[in-house]
């Protein structure tokens, strides 16, 4: 359903990523993982507009919404969790939750979704009337997750989920982003917990600076010597 | 804190009971005016990011159309309301389109420049269209007082007062529960992420704009029932409001209404002591004090 | 261009002509002083007219009284003027907007205390100072003008290519920044003021001395203000020849809608908005560009 086409992306004059190729099916779950500075958020960002390629095309079921404003990717289906969750600190659970089902075809469900993520993530209906920015770092995770999930979205992206939170919670994390998956969401997960990420993914792609140098199926990425070796830390 | 208290009692016993408790009502219904005055600015401010230096302008331009439509068709100035915030509210979207658009989130100085030369513009608009005579909008009932425990209270203010604060607690309400309220506030802390929930940030500026002024519209109207104005008038509230804006602090708009009421308390008690030639620098030298003091505000989130 | 200047006189007879170049090197002399904190070192100063009201005051008020021989007097008029800088200095602690609403600020309040302070400033009926005999030459005006004009520009040049130049450059950029390498943005800062608030005190002194009539209400006003900031952005800020070229057509401007000050400031704040949308380089810009091209 989403397809990416050559794409450089610069930030001012410097070139950040360099004819990277990707493509995310139906109901997949598509892990990227690279290490830090590697360019994996700023794929996710020219994704969803945040930033523009200045050659290629992204695709997305067919239109090119290479280019096209933030908002309107949301409206046709992406939804974007940001690194660092990034909520309104000064909004309330509720509010967020609310914020995120902005776009018309959401609003009109917004009960019915709200209940869907309130099945998912209870805590969310317990602290509702709370500060976003009092959550704990785990709550807030769930909470970012929950707002990107209020638009209803085909696409999720999710950017370093697991960043600053504790190995306890990380393991409810991605059974939760599994969990997402089977409802039929499918999801780009960018991650420097490769190992996590690999485990859960269907298919995985590599990025050292700014190029996709490996791709495949997550399990056979896992036992890859190569990625052993760099990114899940075994001789 | 303690500071305070002590000194309005102080203050009580030099001038005198009476006197001190007509100097602080009229202070704190002059104050309610001041709040309402700065919403607009802080709303824009908060939102966008930017000083609208036209922001008198705009106030004025209210100001005008009221003596305007009380004097040639008699039409009570309050009724006018309902004609200044709506034509407000699409003067400043219009002047939005044609100049900001383009410098929103281009850092400081081009808006500063661009709102500057639109005071200018505006400014000077208005002295060729209606001369630079002064005005003011009379009523046959302003004069009209009532006195309560040896304090006299004009009812003209007192209404004005009434009516700021209504429109004080309307607009917060709107901010708080109404959706579109919700995305402003979301657009104030996080424009990007806004933008990735879905929410087109130039709609929301546009109209967050429009909205500023047509509370402009709003205070406009009132002010040209409590004081007299001509049109090099504009840079005097704009400092006004931004003394009230400043001492509050960005963040949430409630604490304009205590700014705005402490603003008008020691503009009252100021001109007692110092003598009235002196009355309009007073917020300018409060507005330093906080600007030097206490950068952020007395409530300050940014 | 300054033989041209300086040969001027000798073969113009037009009194016209040379009372229109003098109030020109006063309004150069003004946008070029203002270029160097707000173009250079980019600090937004909406309170320029309080160093010209305060130079204007300080030349008139020491002719006035007699004693003080005029070279001094002008001298004087840009210390003091430096002085009141000074006060701003507290200012440079805001950021970007927030100092240019604090010189505005400390703008009108000098200009409201100004229009009180009856005894000193003649309140609203102003000074009048003595004015020179029915038949005197523009002369010595202009060659005084064209003294200050042409050190105002060699000051301005010798900053903006020596080290602080750089200096001033790099605040500009990015204050942040510049802070983290090591430059003292407030000694910088604060260097620029100075320059800029004697050059401008002597533009204002130059005035009092000319026009011999000063009044708070005006000479603190904002069309001094609006002069250099719009000489400087029009003609392009942080360059030499561009406030040089934004002053002129200000003052071609004014002197085109003289008597129509508020058509004159109309189109004064159109051309900024349209200046700054357009071509914020200012013309100077615009030259760069065509000649890159």
């Amino acid at each position: 359903m989403l397809k990416i086409e050559d794409i450089d992306v610069y930030y001012g004059q410097l070139k950040v990523l360099h004819d990277v190729t990707l493509t995310v099916g139906e109901r997949e779950l598509v892990a990227v993982i690279g290490s830090n500075g590697a360019g994996k958020t700023t794929l996710l960002k020219s994704i969803c507009g945040l930033l523009k390629p200045q050659k290629g095309h992204i695709r997305f079921r067919g239109a090119d919404i290479t280019g096209t404003p933030t908002h309107k990717i949301v409206e046709s289906g992406i939804s974007y969790v940001p690194e660092g969750r990034r909520l309104f600190p000064y909004l309330t659970v509720i509010e967020n939750l609310e914020v995120g089902a902005c776009i018309s075809r959401a609003r009109k469900e917004m009960k019915e979704t709200l209940k869907t993520i309130y099945q998912i993530f209870p805590i969310l209906k317990e602290r509702r009337d709370q500060l976003a920015g009092t959550l704990s770092g785990g709550e807030q995770q769930m909470l970012a997750i929950g707002r990107a999930l209020m638009s209803r979205p085909e696409l999720l992206l999710l950017d370093e989920p697991s960043l600053g939170l504790a190995p306890v919670v990380i393991q409810k994390l991605f059974q939760t982003i599994k969990a997402i998956q089977e409802e039929g969401t499918s999801m780009i997960l960018v991650e420097q917990n490769a190992r996590q990420a690999l485990k859960i993914c269907d298919r995985a792609y590599v990025i050292e600076t700014g190029k996709i140098i490996l791709e495949g199926a997550g399990q056979d990425l896992l036992r890859d010597e190569r990625i052993r070796k760099a990114y899940l830390g075994v001789r | 804190m303690v500071s305070v208290i002590a000194l309005c009692a102080g203050g009580a016993l030099y001038v005198g009971g009476a006197t001190f408790t007509q100097l602080l009502l009229g202070g704190v219904l002059v104050g309610g005016l001041y709040t309402v005055t700065a919403l607009g600015l802080a709303l824009m401010l908060g939102v966008m990011k930017i000083l609208n230096f036209a922001h008198g302008e705009f106030l004025i331009l209210a100001a005008y159309m009221t003596f305007w439509l009380s004097r040639l068709m008699g039409v009570d100035p309050f009724i006018t309301l309902a004609v200044t915030c709506p034509t407000l509210f699409l003067f400043g979207m219009l002047c939005y389109r044609v100049t900001l658009s383009r410098t929103v989130r281009k850092g400081f100085d081009q808006p500063v420049v661009v709102t500057f030369g639109l005071m200018l513009f505006l400014q000077n608009v208005y002295t060729l269209l209606w001369t630079g005579n002064t005005r003011a909008v009379l009523t046959s009932y302003s004069t009209n007082t009532f006195i309560v425990g040896g304090v006299t209270i004009t009812i003209l203010r007192l209404v004005v007062f009434i009516l700021s604060i209504a429109a004080v607690l309307i607009f917060h309400i709107f901010l708080s529960k109404a959706y579109f309220g919700k995305l402003i506030r979301a657009t104030m802390q996080d424009y990007e992420v806004a933008e990735l929930q879905g929410v087109n940030t130039s709609r929301v500026y546009l109209l967050a704009f429009g909205i500023g002024s047509a509370l402009c519209g709003f205070a406009g109207t009132l002010i040209s029932l409590m004081y007299a104005f001509e049109p090099s008038v504009g840079p005097l509230y704009l400092l006004k409001s931004l003394t009230v804006v400043v001492l509050a602090g960005m963040g949430s708009f409630l604490p304009l209404a205590l700014t705005g009421v402490i603003i008008g308390i020691a503009e009252s008690f100021g001109s007692f002591l110092v003598g009235g030639g002196f009355r309009d620098a007073i917020p300018f030298v409060l507005f330093l004090l906080t600007l030097l003091l206490k950068p952020k505000g007395l409530f300050g989130r940014y | 261009m300054f033989t041209a200047l300086a040969v001027v006189p000798l073969l113009v007879r037009t009194t016209y002509i040379l009372h229109f170049i003098i109030l020109f090197f006063i309004y150069a002399i003004l946008s070029l002083s203002w270029n160097i904190l707000g173009g250079y070192a980019g600090q937004v100063n909406l309170g320029h007219s309080a160093f010209f009201g305060i130079g204007a005051y300080t030349l008139g008020l020491l002719w006035l009284h007699g004693t003080t021989p005029i070279w001094i007097s002008f001298v004087l008029a840009g210390v003091m003027a430096t002085a009141f800088g000074l006060v701003l200095i507290p200012c440079f602690k805001l950021r970007g907007v927030y100092f240019a609403i604090g010189t505005l600020a400390l703008n009108e309040t000098l200009r409201v205390i100004m229009i009180n302070w009856q005894d000193v400033t003649g309140g609203s009926s102003g000074l009048r100072l003595p004015t020179p005999p029915i038949g005197f030459s523009l002369l010595p005006y202009y060659y005084l003008g064209l003294g200050f004009f042409i050190i105002t520009i060699l000051i301005s040049s010798f900053l903006a290519k020596s080290k602080f130049g750089l200096a001033f450059k790099s605040i500009r950029e990015n204050e942040d920044a510049a802070l983290m390498l090591g430059v003292h943005t407030l000694k910088y800062k604060v260097l620029a003021l100075c320059v800029c608030a004697f050059l401008a005190g002597e533009a204002g002194a130059l005035n009092a001395y000319y026009i011999t009539y000063i009044e708070p209400y005006s000479i603190f006003g904002m069309t001094w203000t609006v002069c250099a900031l719009f000489g400087a952005i029009l003609g392009g800020v942080a360059t030499i020849p561009g406030p040089i070229i934004g002053a002129c057509i200000f003052l071609a401007l004014s002197e085109l809608f003289l008597g129509f000050a508020e058509v004159n400031l109309l189109i004064t704040g159109g051309l900024l908005i349209v200046v700054m949308l357009l071509f914020p380089e200012g013309l100077m810009g615009l030259v760069r560009l065509r000649r890159v091209s």
